[in-house]
């Protein structure tokens, strides 16, 4: 079975089977580009830190025989958030904020849309019911909207509805 | 959970936190995709970052709801609308527009015109819905316009109307729906009318379905589902070449067409540049369906000549056709002279209407002096709705028209098994004449 071997932006290599990182479309895209001749090609994560990676990989190694998932209707009712979450990933994903949150980009960067919708629902979750000003504080977000951009933006907002 | 109720312009992290890695607009789209319209609308004023991310999925996930009454206030309402808008973003994910049934207009006023310019001109539109009660011809006007200028952006559309026949008198909406126009832009489309609504339901449908030749998906209640597939369909006015090669688009089967009048725009229209020759077309819309046609009711130009596949299936002919043919002849699957059993096996009735009681030159195709006989017509009529009634019987008819001559005996001869009323009168007066046996 094929391997390749993943740099970390910390430096660190880890090994792992391409079987299981398939469900990255960035390092599947660079493994065909590149074209993997022998185990020793090193793959470089310029964005991804060990102890993300190992994250990455853990779940990857456990979704990793899941079916495609197929595309949803942006029509249909948006889906229970809790309830499509499994128990393995509910437990997987309970992590301090700024781990969740480079789990997340890190699932960005590396295109693998599963767990990019697992992180992102559970930080949906942490942001329903809340205002503007409980979002920034709760992430440590900085308002750099003028007083007349906002003005502007909840003017929009009005003339949109609910489906 | 860490988290600082302070409410000034900046938040300072507090010490048990650590600096968070800034989430990227890709990441917030992603996260507020998941989140109902209120919250998507709260994520727009968090940050300029996540206004960018957050304003996509509010327009996906929203709809604009604009009434239209053409009540002077809604003047002020669309001036609001496009200066708050102005900056919203082109097209507009989804705008419904609801019109109301009792909306009376003057035609001239500003009101009007500022609407029309609002609804026509300014909205650009990727889902639209339109919802009203049909009860004036210009509503449906009004809504076909919409339609088209909106239809560069359409992807998915909405009709809702429900047609008040009493209150039409005697007007038809919709009478060829959006002048013909393809929507090929546009994937969903949805009919929420049933098939009760008078003119929508029933005659409407496969014309409105054969706008919209690329659709994905159609949503329509159960009720309109024998309606869609029921195969009859009724062309009330005109069809040029370009309509009736809009009609290959309709995928069902249709066992009955009716089609009033198929033509080409006369030399001095100023449309007959973009339009295609009428008889290839129509050629190809009968063999699209040649095989299941039962009943066929053609009204044909006197200008052109016509060809005509064999049809295996066909019942009833009724041929409509312009009195005055000076140019006007029938090609019979290749051959001038029809042979019924080939052409049409399994005819039972053939009309011809109107009449004004001489043999007309579109009898000469389809009564060759040459053609074989024909066994499976039971029935044959040639007739004329109007002058018939200022007749007691066919005989006084006949004998009024004194047109009725020796070559008619030829279609007595044809049809030896047709044996309604205006053969047995046709026997009996050109008998008289003593033209016949």
């Amino acid at each position: 079975m094929p391997f390749v071997n993943l740099e970390s932006s910390d430096g660190d290599l880890v090994k792992v089977d391409v079987d299981v990182i398939k469900c990255s479309v960035t390092i599947n895209a660079l493994i065909e580009h590149l074209g993997l001749e022998d185990d020793n090609e090193v793959v470089p994560l310029q964005n991804v830190g060990t102890e993300t990676l190992h994250k990455v990989l853990a779940w990857a190694k456990h979704h990793k025989d899941d079916l495609p998932s197929v595309d949803d209707d942006e029509d249909d009712p948006p889906r229970e958030r809790r309830t499509d979450i499994t128990t393995w990933d509910a437990n997987f994903i309970k992590m301090e904020q700024i781990q969740l949150f480079d789990l997340i980009l890190a699932a960005n960067y590396l295109d693998i849309s599963g767990l990019l919708d697992l992180g992102c629902k559970i930080v949906a979750d942490m942001i329903k019911g809340k205002t503007a000003d409980e979002i920034r504080t709760m992430f440590n977000i900085v308002n750099d909207l003028t007083p007349q951009e906002q003005e502007q933006i909840r003017k929009e907002n009005e003339w949109c509805e609910e489906k | 959970m860490p988290r600082k109720k302070k409410s000034g312009q900046k938040s300072v992290p507090t010490s048990n936190v650590e600096i968070l890695p800034t989430l990227n607009t890709d990441v917030i789209s992603s996260i507020c995709s998941w989140l109902p319209v209120p919250d998507v609308k709260n994520c727009r004023l968090v940050s300029r970052t996540w206004n960018v991310a957050a304003k996509p999925i509010l327009k996906q996930k929203s709809v604009i709801n604009l009434e239209c009454s053409f009540h002077k206030g809604e003047t002020a309402r669309n001036a609001k609308f496009k200066r708050e808008m102005a900056s919203f973003g082109r097209p507009l994910n989804h705008v419904d527009i609801s019109l109301d049934e009792f909306a009376i207009v003057d035609f001239k006023s500003k009101l009007y015109l500022d609407h029309v310019k609002f609804f026509t001109k300014d909205l650009s539109v990727q889902k639209l819905g339109i919802s009203s009660q049909i009860s004036s011809i210009w509503m449906s006007q009004f809504l076909e316009q919409i339609l088209v200028n909106a239809s560069p952006n359409l992807v998915q559309v909405e009709l809702g109307l429900y047609v008040y026949g009493h209150l039409m008198k005697g007007e038809d909406p919709f009478i060829e729906f959006c002048g013909g126009k393809i929507f090929a832009t546009v994937k969903r489309l949805e009919l929420p009318f049933s098939a009760t609504n008078w003119s929508l339901g029933t005659v409407r449908v496969p014309q409105i379905l054969a706008a919209f030749p690329n659709i994905e998906e159609l949503r329509v209640s159960a009720e309109l589902l024998p309606v869609l597939f029921l195969s009859k369909l009724w062309v009330t006015s005109g069809m040029t070449g370009s309509k009736c090669a809009a009609l290959l688009n309709l995928t069902q089967p249709l066992k009955h067409l009716n089609i009033e009048r198929a033509h080409n725009p006369s030399d001095d229209e100023d449309d007959w540049d973009e339009e295609v020759d009428v008889v290839p077309s129509l050629y190809e819309v009968l063999s699209k369906h040649r095989h299941t046609l039962e009943y066929l009711d053609l009204g044909l130009s006197a200008k052109c000549d016509w060809k005509f596949p064999p049809f295996p299936n066909l019942k009833r002919l009724n041929f409509l056709s312009d009195l005055e043919g000076y140019g006007f002849s029938v090609e019979f699957d290749g051959s001038r002279i029809l042979n019924y059993s080939t052409t049409f096996p399994k005819l039972e009735s053939l009309n011809f209407t109107p009449w004004d009681g001489r043999w007309t030159r579109c009898f000469q195709p389809f009564f060759h002096a040459n053609a074989a006989i024909c066994q499976s017509v039971k029935r044959l009529d040639i007739s004329d709705n109007f002058k018939f009634y200022e007749y007691d019987n066919l005989i006084d008819m006949f004998k009024a028209f004194d047109g009725v001559d020796a070559k008619f005996a030829r279609i007595l001869n044809l049809f030896p098994n047709a044996d309604n009323v205006f053969m047995q009168e046709l026997k009996r007066y050109l008998a008289k004449k003593g033209v016949y046996k």
